[in-house]
């Protein structure tokens, strides 16, 4: 089977129906967005956990991968096995659907639970801007459903070696970039703090921008921006790999960054389960609490 | 020059939204935007119009079932709708519908579909809503809007050019990046130039009509203390890119159909995560999104903390075994 799910490679595809399948197992069906890029049909994948309305509450991550910083790179045949960018953060939304879907048989949450898999994440984020395109036209046209959060996970498997707390990172708008998305994804990176501290004590949340550090590095620059580019509440969680430009005189701590970065070498067998699992629950218990 | 008497709309993205059941089981759905009826009213008092579906995947009666649903046939020619694959997918249309292919118009929103229909002698536009422009022969422009009126509104000044925006941002300060028609374009600078609002054409759309217009925002501080980035910029500048421009928001790039957007993955000091921004036609992005009501999150019960416990480290290396396993890699 193959070893990548770059957009030019055969393991794409593969990879959309496979995730299709796992989702219709969990939440009984899911169905896919189509978009174009360079001449080929992609697809985002969506499935949803019913509520009693139809505004959503949506958590998503990236199925596609890229081992570019391999030179020479040849994305249709080499390896790009994305195991933290980002198979981590889809396989935390699988499970995140798993949990908030046993929730849901015993009580239907208020909110619509949506879930997300991007495609072309990797390709300037060409997968979010048609899905959040489309949403927006759907919300005129037929009073379509309102947004009340959405939660990204992007990489969120990977640590510095050590002992907890482990940080990891919270980015909302954290500029004016987005100013109608500012104010309501703030309130979002708060209740992902608290509800942290609540199940995953082993978690030390760092919320961005860092004191003195001017804009929020992940600003624009993951799946969660294509909803702020729209106006609505979003929040990336990742693990800590942002490097924060801030000003003379302050110290914003260095990144963990994961070496194996958008290389052949992101393999699973770098990931820190118990880590991507506290992040994925504490997104489950956000998604929850916005959604309940 | 021939006016073109044909317009042929690209299938996905400009005038709906396909939904499909599966990769197999195309256009489940096809959600029409709000504006597309209008505008291919507007269009069809001018021309014949068409929709073409250059994905193989799809079957020709399901598209033309759901464009009938989604009330768009007419305008829309029930004979003018099409699927086409393989080389010369045009050719063939034109043949059977005994066209000529300048005097076709094609509107897609993807570079690459552009570039095919280029190739074989047609006219296109990148989003619906400036097809009347390229039908009257009115020439496109990229642009760059800076709005240093930090509370302009991009709706109402847009809508003044006619732009269709590819990006809008707040920082260094807002900016859009457009693509309208030249004259309106020009006016629209004329008559703002010296006041708050700055335009920059950055060029005529024809020159990167079959390239997706990308934006690069290498990391600050150290990109230029970087070597190996300058080298790569420079590597930038001899490629055949259309457009490779320095600009205040990082590099804009026109990445031809037949280049890899991975050749524009800088040595990793000058790269952070998203370093590369797609920039899209989409207009909805000026209207104002719908707003949830205003509620507390409410409390985590016990019996709901006790639920949540069940994702942990073992049932998440489940999930990926499975997923890597089948892919010939498991996890430690």
């Amino acid at each position: 089977m193959s070893a990548s799910r770059h957009i030019q490679h055969a393991g794409n595809p593969d990879a959309v129906d496979w995730l299709q399948e796992k989702l219709v197992e969990i939440c009984g069906s899911a169905q896919l967005r189509s978009f174009q890029f360079v001449s080929e049909t992609y697809f985002n994948i969506e499935a949803d956990i019913p509520g009693l309305t139809s505004e959503l509450v949506v958590i998503g991550a990236h199925l596609d991968s890229t081992a570019a910083n391999d030179f020479p790179y040849q994305p249709a045949t080499d390896p790009a096995p994305g195991a933290d960018d980002d198979a981590s953060g889809v396989v935390g939304v699988l499970e995140v659907a798993r949990v908030l879907k046993a929730l849901a048989d015993q009580v239907k949450p208020q909110r619509t639970i949506r879930f997300v898999l991007f495609n072309a994440e990797e390709q300037g984020m060409r997968g979010s801007r048609a899905y959040t395109r489309d949403l927006k036209e759907a919300q005129r046209d037929r009073g379509g459903p309102a947004l009340a959060a959405m939660l990204a996970m992007d990489m969120i498997g990977w640590h510095s070696a050590g002992n907890a707390p482990y940080a990891f990172e919270i980015h909302g708008t954290g500029s004016d970039e987005y100013k109608s998305a500012k104010l309501l994804s703030d309130q979002l990176s708060d209740r992902i703090v608290q509800a942290a501290a609540l199940v995953a004590p082993d978690l030390s949340p760092q919320v961005h921008p860092l004191p003195n550090c001017g804009t929020d590095p992940a600003t624009g620059h993951s799946d969660h921006s294509s909803f702020h580019y729209h106006g609505w509440p979003a929040c990336l969680l990742s693990e800590d790999m942002w490097v924060s430009v801030c000003k003379a005189g302050s110290v914003g701590p260095p990144p963990a960054g994961n070496p194996n970065y958008h290389r052949a070498s992101d393999l699973p067998a770098a990931l820190y389960l118990d880590y991507a699992a506290d992040i994925a629950r504490t997104v489950a218990a956000v998604a929850w609490m916005e959604a309940k | 020059m021939s006016r073109p008497e044909v317009i042929l709309f690209d299938a996905l993205e400009t005038l709906g939204s396909e939904v499909a059941a599966s990769r197999r089981d195309r256009f489940k759905e096809f959600r029409v935007y709000p504006d597309a009826r209008r505008i291919v009213e507007r269009l069809a008092e001018q021309a014949r119009i068409g929709v073409l579906c250059l994905d193989p995947g799809v079957e020709l009666e399901r598209l033309a079932e759901r464009l009938a649903e989604g009330g768009l046939v007419p305008p829309i020619e029930r004979g003018l709708v099409g699927v086409a694959s393989g080389p010369g997918p045009f050719a063939r249309f034109l043949r059977d519908h005994e066209l000529q292919a300048d005097r076709v118009l094609f509107v897609s929103l993807d570079a690459g579909q552009r570039a095919r229909a280029i190739a074989e002698g047609l006219k296109v536009a990148p989003h619906a809503a400036l097809a009347a422009a390229v039908l009257a022969g009115e020439p496109l422009q990229l642009a760059r809007i800076e709005a240093r009126d930090s509370e302009a509104s991009w709706a109402t000044l847009l809508r003044e050019a006619e732009a269709v925006p590819l990006l809008l941002t707040r920082e260094p300060g807002p900016v859009a990046y457009v693509i309208a028609p030249g004259s309106r374009l020009g006016a629209f600078a004329e008559a703002h130039g010296g006041g708050e609002i700055g335009v920059q054409n950055l060029a005529p759309f024809d020159a990167v009509a079959q390239s997706t217009l990308l934006l690069l925002q290498l990391t600050e501080g150290e990109a230029t203390s970087d070597s190996a980035l300058e080298e790569f910029l420079a590597g930038l500048h001899k490629g055949d890119f259309p457009l490779v421009k320095r600009i205040p928001d990082g590099w804009l790039v026109a990445l031809p159909a037949h280049r890899s957007l991975d050749e524009l993955h800088p040595p990793p000091a000058g790269a952070g995560h998203g370093h590369t921004r797609v920039l899209l036609p989409d207009a909805s992005v000026l209207r104002v999104a719908a707003r949830a009501s205003e509620r507390p999150a409410a409390a985590l019960e016990a019996n709901e903390r006790e639920r949540l416990e069940g994702l942990r480290a073992a049932s998440f290396g489940r999930q990926l075994r499975s997923w890597f396993q089948r892919r010939g890699e498991g996890p430690r």
